[in-house]
């Protein structure tokens, strides 16, 4: 009936390229402190929705901030409530101990409105560098929504030129554009690796690439490596998950490479995260910027239509959803919502009813970054692959 | 002859449970052990405890031929385990071998609770699980219990004829004892109080059911099955009947037993 999945051994990230990347914040830090050296500006960045064209366009770096450990989740607790999103808590906990170096090597910060906590709580460290919060509308379908969401990127690109004395002209946002939809292609070049049966790249190995390379500066060399891994597996037939895995979808909020225990687990009891739809995952790679028209409206647009919760209906999280059921042929999807994230915790209805009519199993995860559940979600997660697989 | 039994170890958070099933996978015997501290130790008491009584006195090792399917919280400390299969499973297994009409499951033990619904095959279709929650659970009952010096069997005879009965609002241990408290000192009475600790629990598990969504016939299984405030409580919520498994404490073992003889 059912296979022991404690006995399915976990393979580690092998190949040579995932070793460095599972190590590599090292670099990234020594990369940013040359590249500071030689005069380049850094801007720290928290959401997929800070449009990285501008901040290329105005010759400057985008680093993704620390944003997940249960340690900087607790230092923060001091002056923010305990039942609060762990990575708005965790964001503020690496600001206020120092822990953070990327973001003190950084020269601005692009923050954004996209819940009432991170909100409130970019209040509360905009003292440190000079900051842009980016107002983001709530409604995906309205026209005046978006125009208000254009006067807001139309500001932060001026805030910009201000902050560092240079002119972003429409000539370097659409080389920027055509820079960076290039690396979207690239990246997404991962998923014929996810899409085959069996598949050749694990998830966890996906969030390493994701984090490490999609998210960091330094990447091009590395995401070859990968690439020359992959194929290596491949010719050798050397597949990451036994034949019949189930294939997940994993939806919902973001999975940081500091908190694994979702992913790890799901992998642990012998299935394998074919793709993750999450703004860690996918969901920021499949529309690109048109290189038509206006560039800065274009790039307006691309952001402007990233399906998050914090919108309002967020129809377009769903038509996603469905292309990478099929896409990926899919047998199971989860659903990872971190504690107190209100908007993903309410839409999982939805999710579950889509699922439902899908005629796909789902399980949702409640958590936090605390590894104190490990063990119960490992009996849930490992019931649930029971399930799929009975 | 060699005998071919199947053992079902089930190692939960509060209590150990065996049960021992023939070679076509008819019933000889089951025990029950405080968990305590010791998940591995237990495993081996139980199996020791369960063969002892078939055999009459310890087997002699190579006498007989074993299948052992662990199951609980502790199923990885159980050593010579042939596999582990999480309780989901095993309940679904175990309720529907002794029930063959079973559609959904409720099971409160020591330290969550589950809602497992099947479908007319008898597999999982769709479970809930409340883990991280003390209310809800045996656990929370005992607290209460030991809080007001009594034990849990006289805690679920309690019931009240309030008309109005209180509820317990707070979702966690520690302020439900506080909340108690400060019934107790407005002078309400304590067995009304107790009868809503108990109401509490019940509320929780049916939050639950609603969420998985029930589809009758419903059994109840798990320590908790015994205390019938909470199995009235219940069953008056879902409006259908609620009976108690039979073995309601035995239910995952069985279905681990079971799936020893695959």
């Amino acid at each position: 009936m059912t296979e022991s999945r404690t006995e399915t051994p976990r393979a580690p990230e092998d190949g040579a390229i995932f070793q460095h990347l599972l190590k590599s914040p090292l670099d990234e830090v020594a990369y940013i402190k040359e590249e500071k050296e030689k005069g380049r500006k850094v801007v720290g960045i928290y959401c997929e929705y800070a449009p990285r064209e501008i901040i290329l366009a105005a010759g400057a770096l985008a680093t993704c901030l620390c944003a997940a450990t249960q340690e900087m989740a607790i230092q923060a607790e001091a002056d923010l409530p305990a039942n609060l999103c762990p990575i708005i808590k965790s964001i503020y906990g690496f600001i206020k101990t120092g822990k953070c170096p990327f973001f003190e090597a950084s020269d601005a910060i692009i923050a954004e409105t996209t819940c009432d906590g991170k909100k409130k709580m970019f209040e509360m460290i905009t003292h440190r560098h000079p900051t842009f919060i980016l107002e983001l509308t709530q409604k995906p379908h309205s026209e005046s929504a978006f125009r208000h969401w254009l006067g807001e990127v139309r500001k932060m690109k001026a805030f910009l030129e201000e902050t560092f004395q240079v002119e972003i002209t429409d000539e370097r946002l659409r080389e920027a554009i055509r820079t960076l939809n290039r690396w979207r292609d690239r990246y997404l070049g991962l998923n014929e690796y996810s899409r085959s049966d069996p598949p050749w790249i694990r998830g966890s190995e996906r969030i390493l690439v994701n984090q490490r390379v999609a998210a960091s500066p330094v990447e091009s060399h590395l995401l070859d490596e990968v690439y020359a891994e992959l194929d290596r597996r491949r010719e050798a037939g050397r597949a990451v998950a036994r034949p019949g895995a189930p294939r997940i979808l994993l939806t919902g909020t973001p999975v940081f490479l500091t908190v694994r225990k979702v992913f790890d687990l799901i992998e642990d009891c012998g299935a394998v995260v074919v793709v993750q739809e999450a703004c860690s995952g996918v969901k920021p790679m499949y529309e690109k910027v048109s290189e038509e028209g206006d560039p800065l409206e274009a790039i307006a647009r691309k952001y402007f239509n990233l399906p998050c919760s914090c919108f309002t209906p967020n129809t377009e999280r769903f038509r996603l959803l469905d292309q990478l059921v099929d896409e990926f042929k899919v047998d199971a999807v989860m659903d990872l919502v971190w504690l107190a994230c209100h908007t993903y915790n309410v839409e999982s209805f939805q999710v579950r009813a889509w699922a439902r009519e899908r005629g796909k199993p789902y399980l949702k995860v409640e958590t936090d970054f605390s590894p104190s559940d490990t063990e119960q979600l490992r009996t849930r997660i490992e019931s649930f692959l029971e399930m799929v697989e009975s | 002859m060699i005998p071919d039994l199947r053992l079902g170890i089930d190692i939960g958070s509060t209590t150990s449970k065996a049960v021992l099933l023939d070679e076509e996978g008819r019933f000889l015997h089951a025990v029950i052990r405080p968990t305590g501290v010791g998940g591995r130790a237990v495993a081996g008491e139980l199996k020791a405890e369960i063969l002892k009584e078939i055999c009459g006195k310890e087997p002699a090792s190579g006498s007989l031929s074993l299948r052992v399917v662990a199951t609980g919280y502790g199923r990885a400390l159980v050593d010579d385990a042939d596999r582990t299969v999480t309780e989901i499973t095993c309940h679904a297994c175990g309720v529907r071998f002794l029930h063959p009409d079973a559609s959904t499951i409720v099971d409160i033990g020591g330290q969550d609770s589950k809602v497992i619904r099947l479908d007319d095959t008898g597999r999982v279709e769709d479970f809930g699980m409340n883990d991280r929650c003390a209310a809800g659970t045996g656990s929370f009952l005992d607290v209460m219990a030991n809080r007001f010096d009594l034990d849990v069997e006289t805690l679920a005879d309690i019931h009240t004829l309030n008309p109005t009965p209180f509820e317990i609002s707070s979702t966690c241990v520690v302020f439900a004892e506080t909340e108690v408290i400060s019934l107790l000192s407005l002078g309400h009475d304590l067995n009304d109080v107790l009868a809503g600790v108990q109401r509490a629990v019940a509320r929780r598990v049916v939050t639950l059911v609603k969420h998985v969504g029930l589809k009758p016939p419903v059994y109840f299984s798990g320590g908790v099955a015994h205390n019938e405030t909470v199995r009235r409580e219940i069953e008056s919520a879902l409006e259908v009947p609620f009976p108690r498994a039979r073995r309601a404490q035995y239910t995952a073992a069985f279905g681990a037993a079971i799936l020893a003889g695959d």
